[in-house]
């Protein structure tokens, strides 16, 4: 019970539960380990190695295109506040000019007189014109404007009143129609100048206005506000554009303090409006953060709501009045070449993939095969087929574990062969031997039985003789009687003698078949003389290895039945000696006795078998003698040539270190 | 007793026994319950077969008449008991006469082995006296009374 | 036994944790005194200070390091007009430098110190917790984040950023936190010292600090591989003590216009510009007897990109004071900072500001002779 457990642990797990073959092991392995460190590489390449200083390629990108996006933010701030100096410049140095300041203190009283009295625009115009002062202020105006190029307009106001004096446009003189902040500052809140962006009244163009105070008297008060104006549109724009270095959705745009835009923007908006400068207000974090003064860069929506890299500003114009310049890139544009090349890298990726799979594949089952091959013939041998052998393909472990598997089985196989004829020799010499016994059983009962019939019967026949007084009847049964029990004797006492000499060899020692001879014929001296036998003994006789009891036991018995059966030999003669043959020395008793018969040869040699049932004897002698030789590794066999040509016994024995040999 | 088959002529058994004191048990039984006129004894199969054949020593007819019945033991030396058999049952002249094998092996072997070579009745000698002797006497009255033989001789 | 030994290991720490945390706390408890962050009359600088705290004597805290306020103040130092306007009321001006703006406020509230020159942050704690009168603006320049590379604000989670604390660069620092996503207990803030911060950044003790300049153009310039990643605006102002406001207006707008002419004057040749420069570079090495470590003219170009480059008016934005406006935040800040107390309200602080004087002064440029410019220059 147990045995069939412990014989299951050793089984593994059959073909047909979730066995994972070795190929498809290796596969997996290997597949998914090629699979899992090309995944590894690509997001360290793109995304770094953390803990280390390596950012991948993704933050390299991200790193350049802020640097670059820096870079362009910064030139834009000095370029915008460089030229906001410049125009403030400009400002305060014509509001200084010594041209400007007596014409402009000449015109004052007239046109105060004038709007006095409630005259027309045109009337006053009219009248202006034909002054020279008026004509040489608006030709320098004019001078100044076009020279410069950038001023859409210039006027020149009362302070007093707010009145325009004098322009680069004709119109609006004598009007008080620059109803700004900015103009109050400077007149009411003691400004010397002021800076904004805002809605021209007379046009409704966005545009951005210098007022400056001109002192006429040189009394340091503001008696007259120079205003310049520049279209912001035409002149503020161009300052923003970006050009190719920040790809197509690169932008640069510019707001307030309360993140309204001053320029039109580049991209409509999320629901597809246009944004309208000094009226969007932009939502999106750089604007806010640049709007409040601060400057860094970011990654986040802008105002369409796409994510964007930006880096933001904040330009100080005045002490009270800072802008916010925002530039910005689509991340999409920044990162679509670095997606184009993970996709390269994703197909040729899957493609090495799909390679690799099937080298992989390849090589699994180059490796594999010797392995299964060799698992295939082991199975086979569990079957009970000991004559498979795999075959040897590598020269590696595998190679080594082939040759010692064929090894190992053709072993198993040459000791299984060698086991079953073993176990077939000794099967059938137990049978021969179980054979012999039952015969030997048989034979005895037999045997022994026979006397007993004689006993009782003459018993019997006793009985009733006694009865009838025959004395010689009498004396008849009781020899009968006495004969069949002495004979029941003798042939348990050879029973007992052969049995005897199946399981005891005595120690054997080296003598020559001389000694054996003079030594069995001291034994049977008697009988010899009685038949006057003549005893011939060879000498120069090989030595033999044996037990001598029982040799001399043996040669007794061949000359004692040699003369038994010397018939009506007249001149009886025994011959021991041996002959040289092939297969060894062989030994032999002759005689020219009265032979036996060919077709007696086997029988002789059985249990209680009697040529001659007259002589004397249990028939047991040869038995005996056969016995002893075939122990002592030999075989004995009788060569005659039939009746009355004598016979010879003659037997081998096993030499000195040969095993005894069992022939069937 | 009385018996239709005897017409006074000598009615002859043929004992085949190796056992000398056997066969005196037999032959001294017979006499004394007046069975068999003749009793010719051959003590191994050799010459059991000489006496059938009629060869070397029992050359003579008058020495060897045909038996009505032999009493064959098995365990005979020379020629073995059940060769001797098979010869008389295939042997046209003497297969006819009822052989009866008088033994004391009681294998099953030698019962099937005499029985396909056609052995008329298989007995095995009692070692009981009585019982033998009885025996003597049934295998006397059947086979040699009882018994009708297929000629006359 | 060896879980014993961990309890007891463990109850030993708590014990230490809890005896750490109330010393803590009383230290924190002390600093309820809000301008007394520790007692300067034993500091080795002021103690020196002959403040003359007499009638006739006005005295000015500025602080050189303070650029560019360094430059007005240097010039105003030199400014004769000054000198003599104020000599007509028989009374002289006295210019003290000090290391940082609540050491002025100190001074201020000992008494020894009239008008200060300060940041944001120090000019609302002393409007907060004492009665001045702020008058103009100053500064108004970027405090700036500057890191070891150039990094988005949300890539500092979780490192160690140094910050002068309860200044206007503690208030940029958390606006740019703020900007990343990030806030206070996303990051580990380390207070130290402005020119502790160049060097601490070199050596990677911090990953980023926020200081106003010149702290950053020095760590640019000496450390190549460092970058500004933020820059939040903020401003400086000066500030007259309530009682002398009150009593001596006339003298606040001397001192104002001494204000307007320096900007002026700076403005008209650059010459100036580097002279002032120079000026407030001696003035910082003789506070510190540490060299200064620009040159003239990057300390002028520094200077250019503050309120030297703007208009030439030091009016106080109105926009700034507004509720939930930058001031009003970093009003808050300064509370949770335990810098003012948590009582103070931004009424108060917003009422100290007095955006008409300045323009008083800028309306009356002859009066108080704007463009007249008359300086000592040795």
């Amino acid at each position: 019970m147990s045995d069939k457990a412990s014989i299951n642990n050793l089984r593994g797990p059959e073909r047909n539960e979730f066995f994972l073959g070795i190929r498809s092991k290796m596969l997996i392995y290997f597949g998914s380990m090629y699979v899992i460190i090309l995944i590894l590489f690509v997001l360290s390449e793109l995304f770094g190695v953390p803990f280390t200083d390596f950012r991948g390629l993704y933050s390299q990108e991200q790193s350049e295109v802020f640097q670059h996006l820096n870079l362009v933010a910064d030139l834009k701030k000095e370029r915008i506040q460089h030229w906001v100096v410049e125009r403030r410049d400009d400002v305060r140095v014509l509001s200084e000019s010594s041209i400007i300041k007596p014409y402009v203190a000449a015109l004052m009283p007239v046109i105060n007189k004038n709007s006095v009295k409630g005259v027309s625009e045109n009337e006053l115009f009219d009248k202006l014109r034909k002054k020279e002062d008026y004509q040489i202020l608006t030709q320098h105006l004019n001078l100044v404007k076009t020279s410069h190029g950038v001023y859409d307009k210039i006027q020149i106001v009362n302070a007093a009143t707010g009145a325009i004096i004098a322009s680069t446009e004709n119109g609006n003189l004598g009007k008080n129609i620059f109803q700004h902040d900015s103009l109050s500052k400077i007149l009411h809140q003691g400004y010397n100048e002021t800076i904004d962006i805002g809605k021209d009244p007379s046009s409704g163009i966005l545009k951005l206005f210098i007022l400056r105070s001109i002192d006429l008297y040189g009394d340091e008060k503001v008696s007259a506000v120079l205003i310049m104006h520049i279209n912001s549109e035409e002149f503020i724009k161009p300052m923003l554009h970006t050009g190719g270095g920040l790809g197509q959705t690169g932008e640069a745009l510019l707001i307030n303090q309360d993140v309204k835009i001053l320029t039109s923007l580049k991209h409509p908006l999320a629901n597809g409006a246009t944004g309208i400068p000094l009226e969007y207000q932009i939502t999106a974090k750089p604007a806010i953060l640049a709007a409040q003064g601060q400057e860094g860069i970011i990654a986040t929506e802008d105002y369409r709501g796409e994510a964007v890299l930006a880096a933001y500003r904040h330009i100080r114009i005045t002490s009270e009045m800072g802008w916010g310049l925002v530039v910005k890139r689509d991340k999409a544009e920044v990162f679509a070449p670095l997606r184009e090349s993970i996709y390269y890298r994703i197909i040729v990726g899957s493609f090495c993939a799909f390679m690799i799979l099937g080298l992989t594949i390849l090589i699994a089952g180059n490796l594999s095969r010797p392995i299964r091959r060799l698992s295939k013939a082991a199975r086979e041998v569990e079957g009970g087929n000991l004559s498979v052998r795999t075959s040897i393909s590598s020269s590696d472990e595998v190679g080594i574990l082939a040759t010692a598997f064929n090894s190992m089985i053709h072993q198993v196989q040459n000791w299984n062969t060698t086991l079953n004829k073993q176990v077939k020799t000794r099967t059938s010499e137990l049978e021969t031997k179980n054979a012999e016994l039952e015969r030997y059983a048989y034979t005895v009962s037999h045997d022994l039985k026979s006397p007993l019939i004689t006993i009782k019967g003459f018993l019997g026949m006793l009985e009733k003789d006694i009865i009838k007084g025959d004395a010689e009847r009498i004396k008849k049964d009781v020899r009968h009687i006495h004969n069949a029990a002495e004979k029941m004797n003798r042939l348990l006492d050879d029973l007992l003698e052969l049995s005897k000499i199946g399981r005891v060899v005595g120690t054997k020692e080296e003598v020559s078949l001389k000694d054996l001879a003079n030594e069995a014929l001291t034994l049977v001296g008697g009988q010899i003389k009685k038949r006057e036998v003549h005893v011939e003994v060879a000498s120069n006789l090989p030595l033999m290895y044996v037990d001598r009891r029982r040799l001399v036991e043996v040669l007794q018995n061949l000359i004692d039945n040699a003369i038994k059966h010397m018939g009506k030999q007249s001149e009886p003669r025994i011959e021991i000696d041996a002959r040289q043959e092939k297969e060894g020395t062989v030994y032999y008793v002759r005689d020219n006795g009265e032979g036996i018969e060919s077709r007696y040869h086997e029988n002789v040699f059985g249990l209680f078998n009697k040529l001659d049932q007259a002589s004397d004897g249990t028939g047991i002698g040869l038995a005996i003698v056969k016995r002893i030789i075939e122990v002592h590794g030999g075989r004995i066999w009788i060569e005659s040539e039939g009746k009355g040509k004598g016979s010879t016994f003659c037997f081998t024995i096993a030499k000195k270190g040969e095993p005894d040999k069992h022939e069937k | 007793m009385k018996n239709n088959k005897i017409s006074g002529e000598p009615v002859s058994v043929l004992l085949v026994e190796d056992n000398i004191s056997h066969a005196e048990l037999v032959i001294l039984s017979f006499e004394e319950h007046r069975i068999a006129n003749r009793i010719y004894h051959v003590s191994d199969g050799e010459e059991a077969l000489d006496y059938l054949f009629r060869r070397g020593d029992y050359a003579d007819p008058a020495k060897s008449p045909k038996p009505h019945v032999i009493l064959l033991d098995l365990r005979l030396p020379k020629i073995d008991g059940l060769e001797v058999l098979k010869e008389i049952k295939t042997t046209t002249e003497l297969e006819k006469i009822p052989t009866v094998v008088f033994t004391t092996s009681s294998a099953e072997m030698d019962v099937a082995k005499a029985y396909e070579y056609h052995a008329n009745s298989y007995l095995i000698k009692p070692v009981d006296f009585e019982k033998f002797n009885q025996l003597m006497d049934d295998i006397g009255f059947y086979w040699l009374a009882w018994n009708y033989h297929p000629w006359d001789d | 036994m060896k879980t014993r030994s961990i309890i007891y290991t463990f109850l030993t720490v708590c014990m230490i944790f809890i005896v750490h945390t109330t010393f803590l706390k009383t230290g924190k408890a002390e600093n309820q005194s809000i301008v007394k962050t520790s007692d300067l009359s034993n500091h080795p600088v002021y103690s020196n200070y002959k403040f003359n705290n007499s009638e006739e004597v006005v005295n000015l805290g500025t602080q050189p390091f303070f650029s560019p306020t360094g430059f007005i103040t240097e010039v105003m130092k030199r400014d004769t007009i000054l000198y003599n306007a104020l000599s007509v009321s028989g009374l002289k001006i006295r210019f003290f430098p000090f290391l940082k703006g609540n050491d002025i406020n100190f001074f201020i509230h000992k008494g020894d110190i009239d008008v200060g020159i300060c940041g944001d942050m120090p000019t609302i704690t002393a409007a907060a917790t004492m009665d001045v009168t702020v008058s103009s603006i100053v500064q108004q320049g970027f405090c700036s984040v500057v890191a070891r590379r150039s990094m988005l604000m949300r890539e500092l989670r979780g490192k160690k950023i140094g910050y002068a604390l309860g200044s206007n660069a503690h208030y940029a620092l958390l606006r740019a936190l703020a900007s990343g996503g990030l806030n206070e207990s996303l990051v580990h803030m380390i207070p130290m010292d402005v020119n502790e911060m160049p060097e601490a950044l070199l050596t990677g003790e911090v990953a980023a600090f926020s200081a106003w300049e010149p702290t950053p153009a020095i760590t640019l310039m000496k450390y190549p591989e460092s970058t500004i990643i933020h820059r939040y605006i903020s401003s400086g102002f000066m500030y007259f003590t309530r009682a002398f406001s009150e009593n001596q207006p006339e003298l606040i707008r001397h001192i104002l216009a001494a204000e307007v002419r320096a900007l002026r004057w700076m403005k008209s040749d650059r010459q100036n510009l580097l002279l002032a420069s120079e000026w407030a570079i001696q003035a910082g090495e003789d506070l510190t007897n540490h060299k200064f470590e620009l040159s003239v003219k990057q300390n002028a170009f520094l200077a250019e990109n503050d309120i030297l480059g703007l208009i030439s008016a030091p009016i106080i934005p109105q926009n700034d004071l507004r509720q939930n406006g930058p001031l009003h935040m970093e009003f808050e800040l300064l509370k949770t900072l335990d810098k003012i107390p948590t009582t103070s309200n931004w009424e108060k602080v917003h009422n100290s500001f007095d955006f008409q004087v300045i323009n008083d002064v800028l309306a009356n440029s002859k009066e108080y002779k704007l463009s007249e410019f008359s300086y000592d220059i040795e």
